[in-house]
């Protein structure tokens, strides 16, 4: 399997809805190609995000580009990939079934295998669009909102926070991982787990903002357990020079 | 005689302006219209890079690159991360609807880049990097940017946004036209200054959050009390929030505004 293939079986295999054979290919590339490891990593933190955003709002641009889309369809040339959103994913798959349910109900054996593999390539065309446009598609600001929101529900459960821990240690953008810590330190009282991801997650940080906003968050609310990481951190060859001078600084507040 | 003198100071004249007008002209331009009006990636290009909007379809990126080959090359082609294709030094490419536009040479940073973006799309610039020489503008930008640096500063007038600029040690100066209502704008900075102007007759919610820097505002800010802070011997009196973030409304509120600075101040001013 090369590296397309994956990426294309990606969605799926997150799901655990591939079947054996194709899993044991997907895991066996996985392994063996970095490149791919940090698009599954990426894409299922990303994934967990979504699904766990309470009430997910559709983008007012991204709304208007898929009615546009829709509006435009046949005038457009087919082959033209498009990004859908995510949310596109159910509605496509719910078509495409029941397209390829009715025409093998109305064709003859022969026929309705070739409509079959035209359909099937078809699928993975879509497949591959629902992945990119659930790992392109959404930006910076998007997702931040997203996070926001997640902060102010008052329901906190472990879902919730698992999502907004993979965001923190895995997203690309640090502004986002930034509204992730913010919105677990607001959290905290409200869910026991949330105190040991934060201490976890100052071992996985490199950026000096984050570490410094973790340092922040875990110091201010007195996290004593957090001692040992935070003295590691300062102790750290690499470490940031402002990032050691505030760590120093903050130790002695919580002893 | 005397005609001869004021001929010549003519000719030195017209010779001062034709010079930068001659080198002006040695800017060369590269053209290209996406299939995809998706997102554009910017990496690698490290040297003085200007971005805007444009109306048209086509992405235009100008350049002074001026790379002399030397004579053992003729002939050769330069080996690297990625082919020039452009002939200004960098490679640009599109796959899966993002563009991705990146140095071809370490030499790019020596040189500007004024790159076009057509309106709506959203960009994303990489200048993470100890080698980025110079410093980003932006200008008439409205759509979503991503900037990353190092210590690079950067300057952006008359744009909407929304903008997520995270940087080490560089200096971030936003003149906003508009704030952009749909989406949020995060900046963080450890060590640079954050420097903030908006319209006066702007909605906003502000949410400031500096550890040693100071906050230096002229606009007209309400504090927004968080109830969870208040206990009943607190009854009647306004909560002091002396640690964490602290949140503005400035006319009524509106989009979120992220603020973040580790020492730096922070500086809010009417445009």
């Amino acid at each position: 399997m090369n590296c397309d293939e994956v990426k294309i079986n990606l969605p799926e295999y997150i799901d655990g809805k591939l079947d054996e054979a194709t899993r044991e290919l997907v895991e066996m590339h996985i392994e063996s190609c970095p490149e791919c490891k940090v698009q599954l990593r990426e894409m299922k933190s990303f994934l967990a995000f979504m699904s766990s955003v309470p009430n997910p709002e559709i983008p007012e641009g991204m709304k208007n580009e898929f009615e546009s889309m829709l509006a435009g369809l046949d005038t457009q040339e087919k082959k033209k990939v498009r990004l859908l959103p995510a949310w596109a994913k159910i509605a496509a798959s719910v078509v495409l079934a029941l397209g390829t349910y009715w025409m093998g109900y109305k064709t003859g054996t022969h026929k309705s295998e070739m409509v079959q593999n035209e359909l099937t390539s078809e699928i993975s065309v879509q497949k591959q669009q629902v992945l990119l446009a659930s790992l392109r598609d959404y930006t910076g600001p998007q997702k931040i909102e997203a996070v926001y929101n997640i902060g102010n529900t008052t329901k906190v459960n472990d879902e919730l926070v698992d999502a907004l821990v993979n965001t923190m240690n895995s997203d690309k953008n640090t502004n986002v991982r930034l509204a992730a810590i913010s919105a677990l330190s607001g959290m905290m009282e409200k869910n026991k787990r949330i105190k040991t991801e934060l201490i976890k997650s100052l071992t996985i940080q490199e950026n000096p903002l984050l570490q410094i906003s973790l340092i922040q968050v875990l110091t201010e609310k007195g996290v004593k357990e957090a001692m040992p990481q935070i003295e590691s951190i300062t102790n750290n060859k690499k470490t940031d020079e402002n990032v050691k001078a505030y760590a120093r600084d903050m130790m002695k507040t919580i002893i | 005689m005397k005609n001869l003198k004021v001929m010549k100071r003519i000719i030195t004249i017209i010779v001062a302006f034709a010079i930068p007008v001659v080198m002006m002209g040695q800017t060369k331009k590269f053209e290209y219209i996406p299939k995809v009006k998706g997102k554009v990636e910017i990496t690698n290009l490290l040297g003085e890079v200007s971005l805007q909007n444009t109306s048209g379809s086509a992405i235009v990126i100008e350049s002074d690159f001026n790379l002399e080959k030397p004579e053992r090359a003729d002939g050769l082609k330069l080996l690297g991360a990625a082919e020039d294709n452009t002939d200004l030094g960098i490679n640009v490419s599109e796959e899966n609807g993002v563009i991705v536009i990146q140095g071809a040479t370490r030499q790019v940073r020596d040189y500007k880049y004024k790159i076009s973006i057509p309106a709506g799309m959203a960009v994303n610039l990489d200048y993470n990097s100890p080698f980025a020489k110079s410093d980003i503008t932006v200008d008439s930008f409205n759509g979503s940017l991503e900037i990353k640096t190092l210590n690079a500063n950067v300057k952006i007038t008359k744009s909407t946004g929304p903008f997520t600029i995270n940087t080490i040690s560089g200096n971030l100066e936003v003149v906003f036209d508009k704030l952009n209502q749909n989406e949020p704008t995060s900046l963080a900075t450890i060590s640079g200054f954050l420097d903030i102007s908006l319209p006066t007759s702007e909605k906003a919610n502000i949410e400031i959050n500096t550890i040693n820097g100071n906050v230096y505002n002229n606009l007209d800010l309400k504090t927004v009390a968080k109830e969870s802070g208040k206990d009943k011997l607190a009854y009647g009196m306004d909560v002091i929030k002396m640690k964490g973030s602290n949140s503005y409304t400035l006319n009524g509120g509106g989009q979120k505004l992220f603020l973040k600075s580790i020492s730096g101040n922070i500086y809010l001013r009417k445009k």
